[in-house]
């Protein structure tokens, strides 16, 4: 690359500034979370790691919440919601994007109206339905509204319909069932769309924090969200900055561990399936 | 937690009257927001396992229910989805609003069951708390953790200024006057601004409220819930003050400043003068390095603030047994 492209290189600098803005609050949780407890200066607002680090915001986060059992609550939450998920919504993209059925369109216009709902309106009568079930209080209770997603029926449906009719007509032609099609032909084609699903899926149920605060009474059903919030909010007086950045840190990493470990499969199934 | 809530609280939990031998513990929960810093939820469930340790017959849990905002929401889910809690601690601008709605039950009559008089009840409580919790004839909330807005002021920086840090400014124009004095400027740029406002969701309402107040005028009427004064003359001078402390004198940031961000910049002594719940005084006196002090909210015409902070409430749907387990939670 011998002359500088004028218009590749500002590109990278309107990339470069994006990418500031975008991580500096990540920057600043990571350093804040190591920075010895200080309020005298105005050090704690600052993105440069001028100290020697130390582990005492993270031990006094850990001494704060039951983190063990919360981690274990919101993977609960987040798997059992995808697995019943991925069940419901790969059936229902299924039906709607290649069974015939009279109301088929009525219904599908119908599942994307839901996306329009302000998930918080719908609290109260949410909660109703979820006593009257007996799920008050359970962690089954903080999933259940979730197993059917309009989203992740829409997602299926657009991405069934990209794959071509023929290898079902050859399964078919092979004596297969709907079934045996939907099982053997149709999901492993459509992995990158359930893939991105997933990711959206999880990392929504893993950062929620109203609708199980709704739900959950007990300590010992609590999300990590409603842990981490019960010793970092406080109204009426300033911040440990330092503990709410190791608490904050300690809620991403796993998050942020996944993504690195995956980043390609996963910037794949969002080119794929074009989730943004 | 001031010291005063906290000993409220330990008084609630230490002196709560047994219920009598009942065969096997209700279980009761008690929502409880975290309006203060630090581990208050595991302190709060050090508390409850003291209590339980006291009363074999109650089992209670409390249930940390996110901010004010948020533990009202659940609250009021909770009532509708027909799960009561037995008890919650509810920001005292809400127990209006529920009691408009049929939907906490008076205290009178647990009050009464124990062989006290509604007045001696409340005259546990300072005078100034009562209006929060008795009100349309009956006690409606028990005064858990009440605050007010405080004046804190950095005396080093006072001094400096030639300021008298025993005698902070009592009015209006004593206050402009200090704010002007330790605002410090280099060029345009304000080193340090003389006085700082939380500008926050709900934060600013109650400054607003306290300095309608010192002006001689309401904010609402107490009398007939919902009914509020937000174009009195006297709310107008409130906001003339502030307006102008921020844009004529410019001895205070414009714009949204957040409530912590007001601390910590009293802390990093970027704030010379900043309006602060009572409910910050432990905090400060813990992280504050300089020497600080504490006045009322200067006045205009009075000397006068809202009563923020929460009350112990009980909704109504609770079985007897619920309801005195709760009753014996609250009251002390």
């Amino acid at each position: 690359m011998g002359r500088a492209n004028p218009a590749a290189l500002l590109a990278l600098a309107a990339l470069s500034a994006v990418v500031l803005v975008w991580s500096t609050p990540l920057l600043w949780m990571a350093i804040a979370a190591f920075r010895p407890q200080n309020f005298g200066g105005l050090d704690m607002a600052s993105l440069w790691p001028d100290f020697v680090p130390t582990l005492d915001n993270f031990a006094e986060a850990l001494d704060s919440a039951d983190f063990p059992l919360l981690y274990l609550n919101t993977v609960v939450v987040c798997l059992g919601t995808l697995a019943v998920q991925l069940t419901t919504v790969t059936l229902a993209g299924y039906a709607f994007a290649r069974l015939r059925f009279p109301g088929k369109e009525l219904v599908f216009y119908g599942f994307l109206l839901q996306l329009m709902l302000v998930p918080p309106i719908l609290i109260v009568p949410n909660l109703v339905t979820i006593t009257r079930l007996g799920l008050y209080d359970s962690l089954l209770g903080v999933m259940a509204p979730y197993f059917a997603s309009a989203f992740g029926v829409f997602l299926m449906r657009q991405t069934f319909r990209t794959i071509p009719k023929d290898f079902e007509e050859a399964a078919i032609v092979d004596g297969a069932t709907w079934w045996q099609l939907v099982w053997r032909v149709l999901v492993p084609l459509a992995r990158p769309g359930m893939v991105a699903f997933g990711i959206v899926s999880v990392v929504s149920h893993w950062n929620e924090f109203l609708w199980p605060l709704m739900v959950v009474s007990t300590p010992d059903n609590q999300t990590l969200t409603i842990g981490l919030a019960s010793f970092t909010m406080g109204a009426e007086s300033a911040s440990q900055w330092g503990v709410i950045a190791a608490g904050t840190f300690l809620v991403a990493a796993p998050l942020l561990a996944a993504f690195a470990l995956f980043q390609r499969q996963f910037v794949n199934s969002f080119l794929f399936s074009g989730v943004k | 937690m001031s010291r005063i809530a906290s000993a409220a609280l330990a008084a609630a939990l230490t002196l709560g009257i047994g219920s009598g031998a009942a065969l096997a513990a209700t279980d009761i929960e008690m929502f409880f927001p975290v309006p203060v810093e630090g581990k208050l939820a595991k302190e709060m469930k050090n508390l409850m396992d003291r209590f339980n340790a006291e009363h074999p017959d109650i089992k209670a849990t409390a249930v940390y229910t996110g901010s004010y905002d948020e533990t009202n929401i659940k609250t009021r889910a909770a009532i509708k989805a027909g799960r009561p809690p037995a008890a919650v601690i509810m920001s005292a601008n809400f127990v209006l609003e529920y009691q408009i709605n049929g939907e906490i039950q008076p205290l009178d009559p647990l009050i009464q069951a124990d062989g006290q008089t509604p007045d001696a009840f409340m005259g546990k409580f300072w005078p100034a708390l009562h209006g929060n919790a008795r009100f349309a004839g009956k006690v409606w909330a028990a005064p858990f953790h009440n605050s007010t807005p405080l004046l804190y002021f950095n005396a080093d920086h006072f001094k400096a200024a030639g300021l008298d840090p025993n005698n902070p400014p009592k009015t209006w124009a004593e206050w402009v006057d200090a704010a002007r004095k330790l605002t410090v400027r280099d060029g345009d740029t304000v080193k340090r601004y003389g006085l700082m406002l939380p500008g926050n969701y709900d934060y600013l309402g109650w400054v607003m409220t306290a300095l309608t107040m010192s002006n001689g005028g309401l904010y609402y009427n107490p009398e007939f819930g919902g009914e509020v004064y937000y174009d009195t003359p006297s709310m107008l001078g409130a906001l003339t003050l502030v307006d102008n402390m921020a844009h004529k004198y410019k001895v205070m940031p414009d714009g949204v400043t957040d409530g912590k961000a007001v601390s910590t910049a009293f802390f990093a002594g970027q704030a010379s003068m900043v309006v602060l719940s009572t409910g910050s005084l432990s905090f400060i006196r813990q992280n504050m390095k300089d020497h600080y002090g504490v006045a009322f909210v200067p006045r205009n015409l009075r000397n006068a603030v809202a009563i923020g902070g929460a009350s112990l409430i009980m909704p109504k749907g609770l079985s007897d047994e619920r309801k005195q387990a709760s009753w014996t939670l609250t009251s002390g």
